[in-house]
């Protein structure tokens, strides 16, 4: 570390008049501490109107699901309860493995903190590739609004607003979890090159937030989506 | 503290021009400027983007004008008329109202004003002008190919099911363009929160980052909600998801509301950063301080909060339920009394003012009016009895371009002849400055208050023919608009005179209090030499001397 | 520097996220009528509580950051809240002409209406398509369908002859039904067999 430090300080071409600063202190904050609060407030920030946007969909759900209910007790019936349970299960685990990530950047263990973003990343392909699976048995299916849509025999025609929620609330939550895929994997590479230190983990935490709230999302998507009306489908 | 005026000192300003290290000349090319981190510069960059869209706008307000001077659809046929009052909309709302003074003058002055070397996130404010910019592109696009026709409000079905025009490349283009306006206020957010200069609480900070405060909240909460639906146009008009389509049990009505919970809090999002461009020229205009400073930072949060519960005063004869729609009309009722406390309280302070002729308090004080008459009209809409009347009439066309033009672009205009000297180090001729916002403010009410006569009489907005008899006002606010246009013209031309020979413009030219005019002009790269320490409540003119250094 | 969460309190963090989750399943199946929903949606919020406070670190974290996390729920809730309020008292006032267009409309008194012709009432065909068939139909989305009013009435006439007259509220996604009395009982009695019969007639809805 000191070494980092030295080498930032010659890198300068001058002295800063005080104490040389981590290398890792953008210029414009006197301290990492200040730092790291402004980026968790940002962070912070970025997922709260994450939320809203969510929220509009969610707002489309909330009046169709009151005015639908037997489109929404058939289109639930039609979703594969056993995968969206493993993928909530996958999930959740990866935000497990997510917050030991973080802690073991937090307790400068280098190696427990690649082994489980590796984790997290794998659990979060996992999860997509489930995804891609119930999406093909959709297709089979005929269940694509837009796409082959085709009301079958004793359904509903108001199932179809319901199938577009489910395709358009996983789509939107599976395209976040890309973006987590790839955030994870610039994480990664990063860690792999050792730049994360006790003093210096922002980008583990900031990464770990955003992936907490994917799950977020998903642990609400999953009753609003494969729970509805399951009762009186067990005759 | 004294409340009584301070008699302005005479004006110290430098010989030649301040040729010291700045801002601006720290360094050349084209590299230094599309890739750089520095605010100021960023600023300016919008400068010219929004610039650019208002004289686009500008262009499709003169062709509607010009088809309204004769009461037959001669000029353009109806669905060319259709796609010009859209995309004139749709520009100065996205592309200019939206952005200008938060990007433009927020940008410049947050860091400054609080005593930072920049935003908390620079790369991140940077990124936010290419968002903007990419997204002003897919509009761009929409336009060379014919324009959109559904009205800036895209209203389904039609928007969703029948229009033929490329609704959802200009959805794209909102979309993105939404992305800046929600990172750089995440970006004020994090500034105002965590990098104040010691000493600068939050009631010492110029009521101008309180507005912005207020107004980025506003961007983070509700531009997501606006992303999402125009989302859902486009998915709907690609997939045919059918979520706003009564044929297969969708609520076109819903649409209006999902697009009205932004658009409504939109309009705060254009009018607060001219408000609090105001409370800053009252206070040096007047060279007093504001009066009921609390009252005033309040007000600022309490029209962030309010004006997220009144949107559906836009839809009060969409068929929403009666009921509903008396909640809302109260509602929109108790949003006006933070802008009368605003109000009041701007002249509260000009009274036993030291009041100073200069172009930044002509526009203040056209704002002033301006924004009464749009406040008050917006009561009248806000009743539902008269709003089954007025809406979608002329009335409130000239009800939100009261506020918009004669609230927000005064602001705007107010903002930019005060702080020019700062980011420019240059004064512009002051003569041509009072000129073009008498002009402005002439040409304005000739456009728009014949429009509430119009719209009284119950001539509907966007048509592009009309019946004989209204044609006297149509020609007034058309000649109206003509004036206002040179209004506008004037300063571009001055501005940029002022650029290249303007007389400097020293620290503190109008003797004003706050951390910017501390700094020299233009600023430094890092705004101050030294980590500035405050010690003085804000608009602290009990000081007979004003440091003008 | 910020708070550091032994393992422990992570797996058990865990462990409670699985129980809750198998929890939110077992009970999706159990028959709680509407009590369905409150209580799925009391477990997601238990569940996302519990990776805010801990897994996010909140629990740990600055008074403001706790002050943006609730925040954010109450505009959340606001969207929610008044947009259903237009949605839940629509059809509560309801005036003796309606507040439907349909209401609005002048209607013509039963006065100024000619007294039906025979072969007006032999053939209602055409009065059906401009009057009722504009709502109800086989595929009508915007009132109850043919087949819907047969499963109801089968083949009381008086009965349908009498909800025409006196339209009643019972269901909230219509629009009220506006009376049709200024047609006169001969053309509502005459309308209203046509319309059961072409409910009986009509092959079973698919």
């Amino acid at each position: 570390m000191p070494d980092a430090l030295a080498a930032h300080a010659e890198a300068h071409g001058h002295s800063h008049g005080h104490a040389a600063h981590h290398p890792d202190l953008q210029h414009h904050f006197e301290t990492l501490e200040q730092q790291k609060e402004a980026s968790t407030l940002g962070m912070w920030i970025f997922i709260i109107q994450e939320v809203m946007f969510f929220g509009g969909l969610l707002a489309a759900y909330m009046l169709y699901r009151i005015w639908y209910p037997t489109a929404w007790s058939e289109g639930s019936a039609e979703l594969n309860i056993q995968l969206g349970g493993l993928n909530t299960v996958v999930l959740i685990l990866s935000s497990l493995t997510m917050a030991l990530a973080v802690r073991a950047a937090q307790t400068g263990k280098q190696k427990a903190l690649v082994g489980f973003l590796i984790a997290t990343i794998a659990l979060g392909t996992v999860f997509l590739v489930v995804k891609g699976f119930e999406y093909h048995d959709k297709w089979v299916l005929h269940h694509v609004p837009g796409l082959n849509f085709q009301l079958e025999e004793g359904q509903v025609p108001q199932i179809a607003i319901f199938l577009s929620l489910y395709f358009a609330l996983t789509g939107l939550h599976a395209l976040h979890m890309v973006i987590g895929f790839v955030l994870m994997s610039v994480i990664l590479w990063m860690a792999l090159r050792k730049r994360f230190t006790p003093e210096w983990y922002t980008p583990v935490e900031m990464a770990g937030l955003y992936w907490h709230f994917v799950d977020i999302v998903w642990i609400f998507l999953f009753p609003l989506l494969y729970l509805v009306d399951r009762a009186h489908q067990v005759q | 503290m004294d409340t009584t005026a301070v008699a302005r000192a005479p004006l110290d300003t430098p010989e030649t021009a301040d040729e010291r290290p700045n801002y601006l000349n720290a360094e050349y090319g084209w590299k230094s400027w599309l890739f750089t981190l520095d605010h100021k510069r960023i600023a300016l960059l919008y400068l010219i983007s929004v610039t650019f869209f208002f004289a686009l706008g500008g262009t499709f307000a003169a062709i509607i004008r010009l088809e309204l001077l004769t009461p037959e659809g001669d000029l353009l046929g109806p669905d060319t008329y259709n796609r010009v009052f859209t995309m004139h909309g749709i520009i100065m709302v996205f592309f200019f109202l939206i952005p200008a003074i938060p990007a433009v003058l927020g940008n410049f002055l947050v860091p400054i004003m609080i005593g930072a070397k920049d935003l908390a996130m620079p790369r991140l404010n940077l990124a936010s002008w290419y968002v903007y910019n990419l997204g002003g592109l897919f509009t761009l696009w929409a336009i060379v190919n014919g324009g959109v026709d559904t009205g800036w409000t895209f209203y389904t079905p039609f928007s969703t099911t029948y229009s033929n025009t490329y609704v959802v490349p200009t959805a794209i283009g909102i979309f993105i363009t939404g992305f800046s306006s929600i990172l750089t206020g995440l970006n004020f957010i994090v500034t105002i929160h965590r990098m104040r200069a010691p000493g600068m609480t939050w009631f010492r900070m110029p009521l101008f980052l309180w507005s912005t405060y207020a107004t980025s909240l506003i961007n983070v909460l509700g531009t997501p909600v606006i992303a999402i639906t125009v989302l859902l146009v486009a998915a709907e008009r690609i997939f045919h998801f059918g979520f706003f389509n009564p044929a297969v049990g969708g609520d076109p009505v819903l649409f209006q509301h999902l697009f009205w919970f932004y658009s409504h809090p939109a309009v705060y999002i254009m009018v607060l950063p001219a408000m609090g461009v105001v409370s800053e020229l009252v206070a040096a205009g007047c060279r007093k301080p504001v009066f009921g400073y609390s009252f005033v930072a309040f007000s600022s949060l309490a029209i962030a909060v309010f004006g997220f519960v009144v949107w559906a005063h836009h839809l009060f004869v969409a068929g929403i339920s009666p009921y509903s729609a008396m909640v809302f009309s109260f509602l929109s009722f108790a949003v006006a009394i933070p802008s009368a406390v605003k109000t009041f309280n701007w002249t509260a302070t000009m009274y036993k003012g030291a009041i100073w002729w200069k172009s930044p308090m002509f526009y203040v004080f056209g704002f002033m009016g301006l924004f009464l008459v749009g406040g008050l009209t917006g009561l009248f809409l806000a009743s539902l009895g008269l709003d089954v009347h007025l809406h979608d009439t002329y009335f409130v066309v000239a009800h939100f371009h009261y506020i918009m033009v004669g609230g927000a672009i005064m602001g705007f205009f107010a903002g930019l002849h005060y702080y020019w000297p700062k980011i420019t180090g240059r004064m512009y001729n002051d003569t041509l400055g009072k000129l073009s916002a008498v002009l402005v403010f002439v040409g304005f009410n000739l456009t728009f208050f014949p429009q509430f006569i119009l719209g009284y009489l119950g001539m509907p907005r966007r048509y592009h023919a009309y019946p004989p008899e209204f044609q006297v006002f149509n020609v007034l606010s058309s000649a109206g608009a003509s004036v206002l246009a040179i209004g506008y013209l004037l300063p571009v031309l001055y501005f940029t005179y002022s650029i290249f020979k303007g007389q400097a413009a020293g620290n503190n030219p109008w003797g004003a209090t706050g951390l910017e005019w501390t700094t020299q002009s233009p600023p430094l790269p890092e705004n101050f030499p030294d980590q500035p320490v405050v010690t003085e409540e804000a608009y602290d003119y009990s000081k007979r001397e004003i440091k003008v250094a | 520097m910020s708070h550091i969460s032994p393992k422990s309190t992570y797996y058990a963090i865990f462990g409670a996220l699985m129980a809750l989750t198998a929890l939110t399943v077992y009970v999706a199946f159990q028959h709680l009528g509407w009590l369905n929903f409150p209580v799925a949606i009391t477990i997601a919020f238990l569940k996302a509580s519990l990776v805010v406070l801990f897994f996010m670190h909140v629990k740990y974290s600055s008074k403001l950051t706790k002050l943006l996390v609730a925040s954010t729920f109450f505009f959340l809730a606001s969207l929610f809240g008044l947009t259903m309020t237009d949605y839940m008292s629509r059809g509560w006032l309801t005036s003796p002409r309606g507040t439907t267009t349909a209401g609005m409309l002048p209607k013509l008194q039963a006065a100024e209406l000619p007294a039906a012709s025979a072969q007006a009432l032999a053939n209602p065909q055409p009065l059906f398509e401009a009057t009722c068939g504009s709502c109800h139909s086989f595929t009508t989305k915007t009132a109850p369908t043919l087949a819907e009013i047969h499963n109801l009435y089968s083949n009381d006439v008086e009965k349908v002859v009498t909800w025409a007259k006196a339209p009643q509220r019972k269901r909230m996604r219509f629009e009220p039904m506006p009376s049709f009395a200024h047609l006169g009982d001969a053309r509502l009695h005459a309308l209203a067999n046509y319309m059961l019969q072409q409910a009986a007639q009509a092959p079973p809805a698919p």
